[in-house]
C-alpha cells in the first residue's frame, strides 16, 4: 500500500466513522452505523448488569402500576417493565427502552421489540390447565414472522404436570404457589419445557417460557400485580 | 436493554448474513456454479429462492457465477469466466472473458423409487464456448449417498460421444447473446455420471466420469486432458459456505468457494424496532358519549394536533385529517416502514388511543409523495377485539379500496421542509476486460426541499475518495449514437459530480390515475423533462403506464452543462445524432406469489424502437431479483457484443442489514455488456412500485406486520 492509498484509506475510515449518515433526513439509513454497532457493540454501549434489589425498590416506589422483571436468558439482558395498557384479559407491559411484553394471567402471549418477536398465541387450553393447576395435554400455537415477513404458526402439543407447592416473596408479592411444567413439542424437532409458578387465584406470578428461535427462553417475575 | 437486545438480534442477523443455517440443505455445487458433481451437473435442486454465489478456479480458468432458484423446479445461472493464455481474437492480454447463462428445469422430483430428473441448457444465449445441453437423473440411495447419470450434448458430448440427431456448429460466436436454438440437443450425445458420498454433514466426496474433453481449452489455452475421471471433496462450514477442491482430467487442480443465501431466511425475523403502542379499548359508556361533537371544529383541531405528535413518535407523518362523530380519515405519510401494513397498524393504534371514543370507523389513506394511493378501512372495535389474535383475523375484517374523492386536503403547516444528509456512496462497473470489477467509494451530500408533499426539489453531489472507475480506458466502436458507451468519459471527468438534480411534481388527476412530471438533471447522463402517467386500480394485479421524455446529453463533468444530442465515435470518427424525445408505454402484471412482469414498448434513447420484457421475483420483505431483455430495431451486428441489451437486477432492502424498518433498498443492475441499443433513462422516481405497495395484494402479503 503506497502512502497515498494509506492516506485515502485513513480518510475513508474517518469519513465512515464521523459521517455515517448525518443530517436531518431520517429516510437515509445509518447502514454503516448499524454495521459498526453489530460488530463492535455500538457507540458507547453500556455493560449489561442484573437489576439490583435497589432498582426494583426504586421502580416500585416510582409508580403504583403493576411491574414485572423480564429476562432474556441467552442474552443475559434484564429489564423492568411497567403495565401501560389493559385490553380484556391482556396486560401490556413496557420497558424504558420501548420493548413490550403482553401477559394474560401472567402467561406471556406476545412480545414486541426484542427481534424475532412472539406475535400471538392460541393459549386457551394450556392456560386452562395451568390456572387449574391440573395435569393434562393441551394444544398451544405460537405465531412468528419469518425474515420474509410471512406469518409462521408453530403448533405444539404440551404435557402439563403440577409439582410442589411453596411460599414465595418477590417485589411486593407474598403468596403460595404451585410449580407447573409444560413440556411442548411440535413433532418436527422443536421442543421446549416451560415452567410456571401459579398462585391460588390461578395467576402465573413467575414463569420461564420459550419465546422462539431468536429469543430462546425468557423469565418473567411479577413484582406487583 | 433495547440496545443490547437489538445488538444481539443484529448479530443474529449478521450471522444470518454470513449464510443462514437453512432448514432445507443447499446441495453441493459444481464448477459451473450449479448443483452438481465436479464439472458435471446432477439433478439436485437448491431450496426455493436460494441465491448462490460461486467463485472457482481450474487450471487457467477463473469462473464466477450467481445462481437463483427462480421457482422450486427452475434455476437460472449467470456465469463470468476468464480463461488465461487463451488464443482468440477477442482475448484481452491473453485472457478470454466470457459471460454465459444457464437454465435448468426439474422434470421429475425424486420419489421412493424414482430419481430426480433435470433438463438443462448451458450457455444457451452466449458466445457458445460452454454451450451444451443435458438430461440428468440423480437418486439418493440412502442418506448421504447419491448416484447420478446423464446424457450430454454439445460440449458435454465431446468425450466418447455417439452420433445423435443433426449437425452442430462448433464456432465460438463473435457477438454472442443470441439464443443458440439451432444447436440445442443437436450433434453427438455422450453419457456421464458419478457418485457423491457424504459421511457426515460437513464432508462430501465425489467421483465423476466426465463427458467433456475440454477441446477448446486444449486447442487454445494449452489444457491437458488425460482422463475422464474427476475427483472432488466439499467441506461445508457451519455457516453453510462450501469449500471444494477437485482434481480434474488427470492434470489439473481446482478449487471453489460457494456462498448460498436465501431472501426468505436472511435477516432478523420481524425486525428489532421498538414496540408499537397498544390499542386502547373503550367502555360502552364512552362509545355512546357524543358530547364532544358540539364543537366539532375545535375538537378536530386539537385531536389532529395530538394525533400528529403521536404519529411522529412512530416516525409517521400526518398529511391530512378529518374527524366526524363516528368516523375519522387519516391521510398518512409513511417514509419509515417497508411493509405498509405496519405503518397502517401503528397509525390505527395511535388513533385508538387519541380519537374520541364514539369514532368507530378509521379510514387510513396512505399517501405517496402527496398522492393518495388507496384507502384502508378498519373498525375500531375489531382493533380492540383482535389485538391478541392471529393477524389474518384482522385482515379478514379490513376493507381496501380507492382513496376517496373527499380525501382530507394536505395539511401544509410544516411546509416547506428542507431535508439533508451526508453519507457514503459507492459506484461500480463490471465486466471491463481490463478490470472486470471496478468500484468507487466516496461521500454523497443530498438535499431535498419539499414545497409541499407533492412538489419536491431534490439533488445530490458526490465526491469520490477512493476508487478506480476512472481507469476505464477501453473504447469500443459503436454503430449507434453513443448514448451510453461514453460512460468511461463520465467516469473520468466527473468528480465531484451531480448525479441528479430535479424538481418533481406528483399528482392524482383522477381516481386510479397517478402522474409525475420531473424536470432537471434526470440522471447521470441526461437532463430534460420526463412525464409519466400510471393507471393502477387498487384491487388489480394489472396496471398500465406511459412515459414521455425530452432529453439532452449532459457534459462529461456531470455538473450543469449540456452538450447536445450529437456524438462522435472515437474509433470510426463518425458523428451521429439522436432524437430529444423518447418514451414508453408500459404494462405491468402481478402474477401472485411474488412473480411480476413488465412490458415496455416505445422509443429508446438512441432513437431505436422496440420492447423490454422484465421478469421479477419479489419477496414480501422487499427483495427483488429479476432479469430483463430489450429487443429493438437495431440489428445484432449494429448493436455489437451481446447482440441485444439484457441483464439481471438485484434489489436488497436495507432493513435486512440493519434490522430497522426502512423503505430503502440497494439495487444492482448487472448487464453483460453496456451498449447503446435499447437504452432507457435511469429515472429514479417512477410511479408503479411505490403506488402498488399501497394496494391490496401487496398490503395483504405483509399483513403479519400489522401488529408489529
Amino acid at each position: 500500500m503506497t502512502f497515498k492509498t494509506t492516506c485515502r484509506a485513513g480518510l475513508l475510515a474517518g469519513l465512515i466513522a464521523t459521517l455515517a449518515a448525518c443530517g436531518n433526513d431520517d429516510r437515509r439509513d445509518p447502514l454503516l452505523e448499524s454495521a459498526y454497532e453489530s460488530l463492535f457493540g455500538g457507540f458507547g454501549a453500556e455493560e449489561q448488569t442484573p437489576i439490583t434489589d435497589q432498582q426494583v425498590g426504586q421502580a416500585l416506589a416510582a409508580t403504583d402500576r403493576p411491574v414485572i422483571r423480564f429476562t432474556v436468558l441467552d442474552r443475559e439482558a434484564e429489564a423492568l417493565a411497567v403495565e401501560i395498557e389493559r385490553n380484556g384479559a391482556h396486560r401490556t407491559y413496557a420497558t424504558a427502552d420501548r420493548q413490550a411484553i403482553v401477559l394474560r394471567n401472567g402467561l406471556i402471549t406476545a412480545t414486541r421489540g426484542l427481534g424475532g418477536d412472539l406475535m400471538s398465541v392460541e393459549e386457551d387450553r394450556l392456560l386452562g390447565l395451568l390456572r387449574g393447576r391440573s395435569a393434562g395435554q393441551a394444544t398451544y400455537v405460537q405465531r412468528y414472522l419469518t425474515p420474509e415477513d410471512v406469518t409462521e404458526a408453530l403448533s405444539f402439543t404440551c404435557t402439563v404436570t403440577p409439582g410442589q407447592s411453596s411460599d414465595i416473596a418477590q417485589g411486593v408479592i407474598r403468596t403460595s404457589v404451585t410449580v407447573m411444567q409444560a413440556a411442548c413439542s411440535d413433532g418436527q424437532g422443536t421442543a421446549f419445557t416451560d415452567s410456571y409458578l401459579v398462585d391460588g387465584s390461578g395467576e402465573i406470578v413467575t414463569s420461564k417460557q420459550w419465546l422462539g428461535e431468536t429469543t430462546g427462553y425468557a423469565t418473567m417475575q411479577q413484582l406487583r400485580r | 436493554m433495547a440496545r443490547r437486545a437489538g445488538i444481539a438480534a443484529l448479530l443474529a442477523g449478521a450471522t444470518a448474513l454470513a449464510g443462514a443455517v437453512q432448514a432445507e440443505t443447499v446441495p453441493s455445487f459444481n464448477l459451473y456454479g450449479l448443483p452438481g458433481l465436479v464439472d458435471m451437473p446432477d439433478a439436485n435442486m437448491a431450496p426455493d429462492a436460494t441465491l448462490a454465489l460461486t467463485y472457482g478456479r481450474m487450471g487457467t480458468a477463473n469462473r464466477g457465477s450467481v445462481s437463483f432458484q427462480i421457482a422450486p423446479r427452475l434455476v437460472g445461472t449467470f456465469r463470468y469466466t476468464g480463461i488465461e493464455n487463451f488464443d482468440h481474437r477477442a482475448s484481452a492480454d491473453g485472457v478470454y472473458y466470457d459471460r454465459s447463462f444457464d437454465l435448468r428445469f426439474q422434470i421429475l422430483t425424486e420419489g421412493d423409487w424414482r430419481p430426480s430428473v433435470v433438463v438443462g441448457l448451458q450457455d444457451f444465449i452466449g458466445t457458445g464456448i460452454y454451450s451444451g445441453e443435458y438430461l440428468v437423473a440423480t437418486k439418493t440411495l440412502r442418506p448421504g449417498l447419491q448416484v447420478t447419470g446423464g446424457l450430454g450434448w454439445g460440449r458435454l458430448a465431446s468425450y466418447n460421444g455417439f452420433e445423435g440427431f443433426g449437425e452442430r456448429s462448433e464456432e465460438i460466436l463473435g457477438t454472442g447473446g443470441q439464443p443458440t436454438t439451432d444447436r440445442w440437443f443437436r450433434g453427438d450425445i455422450a453419457p456421464f455420471g458419478g457418485i457423491a458420498w457424504s459421511p457426515n454433514e460437513r464432508l462430501t466426496f465425489k467421483v465423476e466420469y466426465s463427458s467433456d474433453e475440454y477441446v477448446t481449452e486444449t486447442a487454445q489455452a494449452g489444457f491437458e486432458h488425460n482422463s475422464p475421471i474427476n475427483l472432488g471433496m466439499d467441506y461445508r462450514f457451519k455457516s453453510g459456505t462450501q469449500l471444494s477442491v477437485y482434481y480434474a482430467h488427470g492434470s489439473t487442480l481446482a478449487a471453489q468457494l460457494t456462498y448460498a443465501m436465501n431472501p426468505k431466511t436472511l435477516g432478523v425475523p420481524g425486525g428489532v424496532e421498538s414496540a408499537p403502542n397498544p390499542v386502547s379499548p373503550r367502555s360502552a359508556a364512552e362509545i355512546a358519549d357524543l358530547g364532544w361533537t358540539s364543537d366539532l371544529v375545535s375538537a378536530r383541531a386539537s385531536t389532529q394536533d395530538r394525533l400528529a405528535r403521536s404519529l411522529e413518535r412512530e416516525k409517521l407523518g400526518l398529511e391530512g385529517f378529518d374527524l366526524e362523530p363516528r368516523r375519522a380519515t387519516l391521510r398518512l405519510r409513511n417514509e419509515t416502514y417497508g411493509a405498509p401494513a405496519q405503518a397502517i397498524g401503528r397509525a390505527a393504534r395511535a388513533m385508538s388511543r387519541i380519537l374520541p371514543a364514539s369514532v368507530e370507523e378509521f379510514v387510513i389513506v396512505p399517501s405517496e409523495k402527496g398522492m393518495p394511493a388507496s384507502a384502508v378501512t378498519l373498525r375500531r372495535s375489531d382493533l380492540e377485539a383482535l389485538e391478541n389474535e392471529a393477524a389474518d383475523q384482522m385482515l379478514a375484517r379490513t376493507g381496501f379500496g380507492e382513496a376517496p374523492r373527499d380525501t382530507p386536503k394536505m395539511d401544509l403547516e410544516e411546509y416547506p421542509r428542507f431535508l439533508w444528509s451526508l453519507a457514503p456512496y459507492f459506484g461500480y462497473a463490471t465486466f471491463d476486460p481490463d478490470g472486470p470489477f471496478r468500484i468507487d467509494v466516496g461521500a454523497s451530500l443530498r438535499g431535498e426541499f419539499q414545497f409541499t408533499p407533492n412538489i419536491i426539489a431534490s439533488g445530490s453531489i458526490n465526491k469520490k475518495i477512493v476508487g478506480n472507475l476512472d481507469e476505464v480506458t477501453r473504447v469500443s466502436e459503436s454503430q449507434l449514437p453513443r448514448v451510453r458507451t461514453d460512460y468511461a468519459e463520465y467516469a473520468r471527468e466527473a468528480d465531484p459530480r451531480i448525479p441528479r438534480l430535479t424538481l418533481g411534481f406528483y399528482g392524482k388527476p383522477a381516481t386510479q390515475l397517478y402522474s409525475r412530471l420531473t424536470l432537471g438533471y434526470l440522471e447521470p447522463m441526461y437532463a430534460g423533462a420526463s412525464a409519466e402517467l400510471l393507471w393502477k386500480p387498487s384491487d388489480s394485479r394489472f396496471a398500465l403506464g406511459a412515459e414521455l421524455n425530452y432529453v439532452e446529453r449532459r457534459d462529461y463533468d456531470m455538473l450543469f452543462g449540456l452538450q447536445g444530442n450529437e456524438t462522435t465515435d472515437p474509433v470510426s470518427g463518425i458523428t451521429r445524432s439522436f432524437p430529444h424525445v423518447n418514451g414508453h408505454v408500459s404494462a405491468y402484471y402481478d402474477f401472485g406469489k411474488g412473480y411480476n412482469a413488465q412490458l415496455d414498448v416505445g422509443r429508446y434513447i438512441a432513437g431505436d424502437t422496440g420492447a423490454t420484457l422484465t421478469f421479477t421475483r419479489e419477496f414480501v420483505n422487499g427483495w427483488r431479483i429479476g432479469a430483463f431483455a430489450t429487443v429493438t430495431d437495431v440489428s445484432s451486428e449494429d448493436f455489437g457484443e451481446g447482440s441485444f441489451d439484457k441483464g439481471l437486477m438485484f434489489s436488497i432492502p436495507v432493513a435486512i442489514g440493519t434490522g430497522q424498518p426502512s423503505r430503502n433498498d440497494t439495487t444492482m443492475t448487472i448487464r453483460s455488456v453496456q451498449r447503446d441499443g435499447g437504452a432507457k433513462l435511469a429515472i429514479d422516481d417512477r410511479l408503479y412500485q411505490r403506488i402498488r405497495e399501497n394496494h391490496e395484494p401487496d398490503v395483504a402479503a405483509s399483513w403479519g406486520r400489522f401488529w408489529r
